[in-house]
């Protein structure tokens, strides 16, 4: 059965683990990111190589080197909120380095307990952008999310 | 006999501790990320930490 993304939350850390792995995200020192409303999506997508022959008439797709997806979270505005402070931070500075992780939480008001789903990445955040004004909408922000290494898929510390 | 008293006593208290430690690390390579950020890494992956430029907290 299908269910909605309603109780995922995002957390947020100013550095890259030294390993792309469930022990190295786990180390990093990470911040709940409040007012998520679209999360970055992830995942990765190769090239494809294309590879014709001439007998054949059929050309054949190998795959090639794989890149990260570059998306979009969309946070509503809290203000003081560390999280959403230390995005914007990461978002504005030189490289951008940093890690998220997206906990499918199941604890009280969708706080994250153990063994809740769990994804970690690791990326930049870039090209922060403050909700255009206008008398019909809110304030908030977006903030580009580009993957630079595989999604790991765990379950929460 | 004394003697393999002594060894059994020995052995017991070399029994490896079930969870292994962490170690809180502060970044000094921006490649890494923010300066001054903070890691707690399994004391057994510590290496992979300090290689790429991540130091232990005095």
């Amino acid at each position: 059965m299908s269910t909605n993304h309603i109780g995922k939350t995002i957390y947020h850390a100013v550095a890259a683990p030294a390993t792309n792995t469930k022990a190295g995200f786990e180390a990093l020192t990470w911040v709940l990111v409040k007012g998520g409303q679209t999360l970055p999506q992830l995942g990765i997508s190769h090239a494809m190589i294309d590879v014709p022959d001439l007998q054949t008439g059929f050309t054949l797709g190998i795959k090639g080197a794989a890149t990260g997806v570059d998306t979009t979270g969309t946070f509503r505005d809290i203000p003081a909120d560390a999280g959403q402070v230390a995005i914007r931070l990461a978002g504005n500075s030189q490289s951008g380095v940093s890690s998220i992780k997206i906990v499918d939480g199941s604890g009280t008001d969708n706080a994250p307990v153990t063994g809740n789903p769990t994804e970690y990445a690791q990326g930049i955040m870039h090209s922060v952008q403050v909700n255009q004004a206008d008398d019909s909408s809110f304030e908030g922000f977006t903030v580009g999310f580009r993957q630079n290494a595989p999604t790991v898929i765990t379950t929460h510390p | 006999m004394g003697n393999r008293d002594i060894r059994r006593v020995s052995d017991d208290s070399l029994e490896p501790d079930a969870t292994p430690r962490r170690i809180l690390l502060i970044n000094t390579n921006k490649s890494n990320g923010d300066i001054g950020a903070t890691a707690s890494p399994l004391e057994t992956e510590i290496a992979q930490w300090l290689a790429l430029g991540w130091t232990r907290a005095e």
